[in-house]
């Protein structure tokens, strides 16, 4: 916990390598925090996720203040990863999964039903190409709705108003949903 | 991409400006950029256009749209092991929205194990809330022994909402059945008591929509409980279908229906088929067909679902397989063999891929079962006969929709026949001395239902014995031979069935026939019981509701009140007839002005049946209708739209909002709103009847003809000419084809249409095909010469003043005989041909005239009513035109009268009148020697007489206006 403290200290100063290890680190905790932390929870808050994380990380009391607003879009960045990789794994499983087996399971049948992975596969494509014009807002995009973070916190770990973050999330949201409509 | 990134900059900034505006703005300065930037708007107009969309993935939150990650997630007890004040032991079991727990009450009252339904974390979306409180609701009503009951509910700690159900010991349907290792016919009894609990669900109006084993516990005494109506949604009546439309689809794909997986219309059918497949499982240990997993391929294999015989499945078992089911009594061979034939057609028949060709209800399916299990033919096999109706209903659309009107009638007759029939199945089970009774009971439910099944048979050009289809009044006609030729030895079973068929003839608007139907039943029933029994009693009160509703309202009156009066000496004050007869009396004494009198009535008849029926139930909805009816009369509008409300509550839980009974209701809640002027809350209930009778009837009833009239009528007076004439023209169209009072009042309505367009020689057309259709439905009635006075009006207006003069006398003479001197007719009389001789310049007549109207009118309405001041303002425009001195005095304080009054009781026919006032007292004070008041006033006037039929007096205005020098 120690090495990830001080690599997102690198990273915030512009070592790409850092940034690569930071990302490869926190997937794989926040990963393990999802399947077991929660336990009893319907769904994963991701906003939880992302905060004990940072907790275990403060608490070893090497994340700078001014780590904090690096350390959530970072963070940010990874649960997006780990959701489309979750979408993408299942959607092989359904692909391959057998009938015998898909018809007992009507769990996954159902999910097939009811969630939106093929939406989340295409916010994800919609969101590289805003990225491609506007990479902060993308990170904003990335912060609230795959770390859940609300707009008062990004607020205030990236010095900026609420309001004019609101005005960015409208935009960004009317961008999304043009591309996934149009998509 | 620099260049991208510069564009989109741009645009952003574009775009943030853009979404603050409002529409009108925001068109406006996107015209603007569209000059600059073309493909910069283009692209705005997608942002703000992809802005407005609700629902989007990015507004579900993560949770939303990745159900299952972390994978494995549970739902959980809330932390404090509380729910209410419930306390939870153990989770039993986790559904698609909720978990199930195993509590007990820990407040000490009692102890009592019961199983909590507790919506999932995270899944408390307003959607699933909503649909959760629904089921709570649904379940709530649905009191049956094999059904779970539900016992409480409420709203958890932590915000999730919960409910109480018994907690039933026991296990899943197969798990039961496999475990006892139950033979064959043992299973068979046991769906088809599962299907009863359905059946009874149906009546209810509620479908399982989600019927599986696991939803089915049996316990230890071998009694089933079906569970969790969790995706039950109530059974809407309409033919327009209920669709699962909402994207949360909460079934179990294995065992959902096709219909449910293609999104189409949800019956009861669609338990049925869940029924079919719950009994195949059960009988051979699998599914008839395997499902995708795949939703496209899951939507594409429901298309064209085929399912395999049971018999076949069970042909393939293996060895192994066959004991795990049944022991070892048995092998695949000779259970394929008891499944082949009569179960084989069963499954098959609830299996089918249409609706429409399965068993129609749940308890059609228990009854094929209980054939089976008595060896006695089923009825699947025999002709399908419930197929062939439905088929019919499809195929001959038109022709059937004559039946239902009467199987409409019928049913309700039917279902108390069949009611009694069952409750006496189970008498004649019980006591031999009941056994006659309840055989005659049998008879006349028999007879109810072969009749029904003649008039479906009778649309049917194969099976039907003529080549022409007999209307339903001479199918009925028919039935009363047949009635009076077998049942002659049992007198009161005939007397009983001749009052039903009666009551038909009159609901079918056969009012002669059915009048002598019931005069017959009536008779019979004195015969029988002496006069003053009982069953005469009740046969008199039909009779008098087959009076009035024939229009006798002499003759019915003095039998509905001695019927009343017998019944309570009778000890019957509360039964079903005594609401009726009280119902009846209460349109009687609406019709005769007793108001007072009509409302005790029509609130006893609510009393009587609410404690007969309950406090919500349809039969209530009449006599609501009634009340409200009368308090409409009365004037006390809000309590009249309270109750006309109270209805239409009762029809929407009862029914669904698309109940064809609501359609009545609205349309008497619009006229009550439309009486006080309310226009824009009486249009919705007007649109509202009219959806649900467009979805309800044949697109040319003439129950849409009279919501069509109102409607046009309403659209008229709020200014939507077009539509109004849309709605009008359409109401003719419909009425043309059996022409009565609507359909001349329709054309009536379509004049006056023509006449607010300023198309007056349409007008004076269609006025007059009014009034020649009235001429030759009522005769020299009321109505034909008010439209001849119409007529006359336009007429004068046009300047045709030769053709006017000669209706005019003629409307004058048959006027004086049809009404009073002083009536309100009278006064419209000389209004009309007041404004006649205005026009010819025939002053002094038209001041003669005009006074008159003025005195009968005010005394009609009081000094202060708005048609006593348009009176007034049309007797000065007479007055103001002479050359008298006093007269034009007159002329002045009249106007001012009439513009006080006009002003404080505003409203759309107040403005065009105080434009002719404006217009009068501008030449008032011109003559006054005041001229710039003279020309302001002559600008007010100008600036009330726009509408089209107002252009005589805008004409006159305007030359005033230019004599002025005002403009």
């Amino acid at each position: 916990m120690a090495d990830i403290t001080e690599l997102i200290g690198k990273a915030r100063d512009g070592d790409r390598q850092a940034s690569e290890r930071v990302f490869a680190l926190l997937y794989d905790e926040l990963r393990r925090l999802a399947a077991g932390q929660l336990r009893g929870e319907a769904a994963m808050r991701t906003t939880s996720l992302v905060h004990e994380a940072y907790l275990k990380l403060a608490q070893h009391g090497a994340l700078e203040v001014n780590d904090r607003g690096h350390y959530f879009a970072v963070a940010a960045r990874v649960m997006r990863q780990i959701v489309i990789d979750h979408v993408r794994a299942r959607a092989a499983l359904r692909r391959g999964g057998n009938q015998q087996v898909a018809s007992l399971d009507t769990t996954a049948l159902q999910a097939a039903a009811e969630d939106r992975g093929e939406e989340v596969l295409a916010l994800d494509d919609a969101l590289n190409r805003l990225a491609g014009l506007d990479a902060p807002l993308a990170a904003l995009v990335e912060m609230r709705f795959y770390a859940g973070l609300e707009l008062a916190e990004i607020a205030s770990v990236q010095g900026r108003s609420e309001r004019s973050l609101k005005r960015d999330w409208r935009r960004a949201r009317a961008f999304l949903q043009r591309e996934i409509a149009g998509a | 991409m620099p260049h991208d990134a510069a564009r989109w900059a741009r645009v952003a900034a574009w775009f943030d400006e853009l979404v603050d505006l409002v529409p009108a703005m925001r068109a406006a300065r996107l015209a603007a950029i569209a000059a600059e930037d073309p493909p910069a708007a283009e692209e705005l107009r997608a942002l703000l256009a992809a802005d407005a969309l609700e629902h989007g993935v990015l507004d579900a939150g993560l949770a939303q749209a990745v159900r299952d990650l972390p994978a494995g997630a549970q739902a959980a007890a809330p932390d404090s092991g509380r729910i209410g004040p419930y306390h939870v032991l153990q989770p039993l079991g986790e559904g698609g929205m909720g978990v199930v727990f195993l509590a007990e009450r820990s407040d000490g009252s009692y102890e009592q194990r019961v199983a909590i339904k507790l919506i999932k974390r995270g899944m408390d979306s307003a959607a699933v809330v909503q649909r959760f409180l629904r089921e709570r609701r649904i379940l709530a009503r649905l009191a049956h022994a094999d059904i779970v009951r539900l016992l409480d509910g409420g709203v958890a700690d932590d915000g999730r909402p919960y409910y109480v159900m018994e907690h039933v010991e026991g296990r899943a349907l197969t798990e039961f059945a496999n475990a006892r290792r139950l033979p064959l016919r043992e299973r068979v009894a046991l769906v088809a008591r599962i299907a009863d609990a359905v059946a009874y669900a149906h009546t209810q109006l509620v479908v399982h929509r989600d019927l599986k084993p696991s939803n089915v516990l049996v316990d230890a005494g071998g009694t089933p409980h079906v569970l969790d109506f969790g995706i039950a949604k109530l059974l809407e009546e309409s033919g327009e279908q209920t669709r699962t439309g909402t994207g949360l689809r909460v079934l179990s794909p294995a065992y959902a229906a096709p219909e449910q997986i293609l999104g189409e219309a949800i019956g009861t059918a669609t338990d049925v088929y869940a029924l079919g497949l719950m009994l195949c499982e059960l009988l051979v240990g699998r599914l008839p067909r395997q499902r995708s997993s795949v939703p496209a391929q899951l939507a594409q294999e429901a298309t064209h679902e085929t399912s395999e015989r049971a018999s076949a499945l069970a042909a393939r078992l293996a060895a192994a397989e066959v004991d795990a089911l049944y022991g070892s009594g048995i092998d695949a061979k000779r259970l394929a063999q008891a499944l082949a034939g009569d179960l084989d057609i069963i499954v098959a028949t609830a299996l089918q891929r249409d609706p429409a060709r399965r068993y129609p209800t749940a308890a059609a399916f228990a009854d094929d079962l209980r054939r089976w299990l008595a060896r006695r033919p089923i009825t699947a096999r025999a002709d399908s006969a419930s197929y062939r109706i439905a088929r019919f209903v499809r195929r001959h659309r038109a022709g059937v929709v004559a039946s239902v009107v009467v199987a409409a009638a019928l049913l309700a007759g039917l279902g108390i026949a069949l009611w009694q029939a069952q409750v006496a199945r189970g008498e004649a089970r019980r006591a031999d001395a009941e056994r006659t009774h309840a055989e005659r009971q049998l008879a006349r439910a028999e007879r109810v239902k072969d009749f029904m099944l003649t008039l479906f048979r009778e649309q049917d050009p194969v099976s039907r014995a003529k080549a022409q289809a007999r209307t339903a009044s001479q199918l009925i006609g028919d039935g009363i031979v047949q009635i009076d030729a077998t049942l002659g030895e049992e007198p009161d079973l005939q007397a009983e069935l001749l009052r039903d068929l009666g009551e038909i003839q009159i609901n079918l608007d056969d009012g002669k026939a059915g009048v002598a139907t019931l005069a017959r039943a009536w008779e019979m029933q004195r015969r029988l019981g002496g006069p003053d029994g009982l069953a005469a009693t009740e046969a008199q009160v039909a009779y008098a509701d087959g009076l009035y509703a024939s229009g006798d309202v002499k003759a019915a009156a003095p039998l509905a009140d001695a019927a009343i009066a017998r019944l309570r000496d009778l000890g019957a004050a509360r039964g079903a007839r005594m609401a009726q007869a009280e119902s009846i009396a209460s349109k009687i004494q609406l019709i005769q002005g007793n108001i007072d009198e009509a409302e005790r009535l029509a609130r006893d008849a609510i009393d009587v049946t609410r404690a007969l029926h309950g406090p919500r139930s349809m039969e209530l909805v009449g006599n609501l209708a009634l009340l409200g009816k009368v308090l409409h009369e009365g004037a006390r509008f809000p309590d009249a739209l309270a109750v006309l409300r109270d209805a239409i509550g009762i029809v929407e839980a009862a029914g669904g909002a698309d109940n064809a009974r609501a359609a009545v209701l609205h349309m008497s809640v619009g006229d009550t709103l439309r009486v006080q002027r309310k226009y824009d809350e009486a249009l919705p209930e007007y649109e509202a009847a009219l959806r649900i009778e467009r979805a309800q009837l044949p697109h040319d009833h003439v129950i849409l003809g009279g919501t069509l009239i109102r409607l046009g009528d309403l659209q008229r007076r709020m200014g939507r000419l077009d539509a109004a004439d849309a709605s009008l023209a359409e109401a003719i169209g419909i009425l043309s084809k059996s022409p009565g009072g609507q359909y001349a009042q329709a054309l009536q309505f379509h004049g006056n249409l023509a006449r607010a367009q300023g198309r007056l020689e349409v007008a004076a057309q269609r006025y007059r095909a009014s009034f020649e259709a009235f001429r030759t439905i009522t005769g020299d009635s009321v109505y034909t010469w008010l439209t001849a006075l119409e007529v006359v009006s336009v007429l004068g207006e046009l300047g045709r003043f030769d053709e006017a003069d000669a209706l005019a006398a003629q409307a004058v003479a048959a006027m004086a005989k049809l009404s009073k001197d002083d009536s309100y007719e009278a006064a419209y009389v000389n209004s009309v041909i007041g404004g006649l001789r205005q026009a010819q310049h025939r002053l002094p007549d038209a001041i003669v005239a005009q006074r008159r109207a003025v005195v009968l009118i005010e005394k009609a309405y009081g000094p202060d009513h708005a048609e006593v001041a348009q009176a007034r303002a049309e007797l000065a425009a007479s007055l103001v035109a002479t050359d008298d001195p006093a007269l034009r005095r007159e002329a002045g304080e009249l106007v001012e009268q009439a513009r006080v009054t006009l002003e404080r009781s505003g409203g759309e026919t107040a403005e065009p009148m105080l434009g002719l006032v404006y217009l009068v007292r501008s030449r008032v004070r011109r003559d006054d020697g005041d001229l710039g008041g003279a020309r302001t006033d002559v600008a007010q006037a100008i600036g009330r007489l726009q509408a089209p039929e107002h252009a005589r007096r805008l004409r006159e205005a305007r030359v005033l206006a230019q004599q002025l020098g005002a403009g």
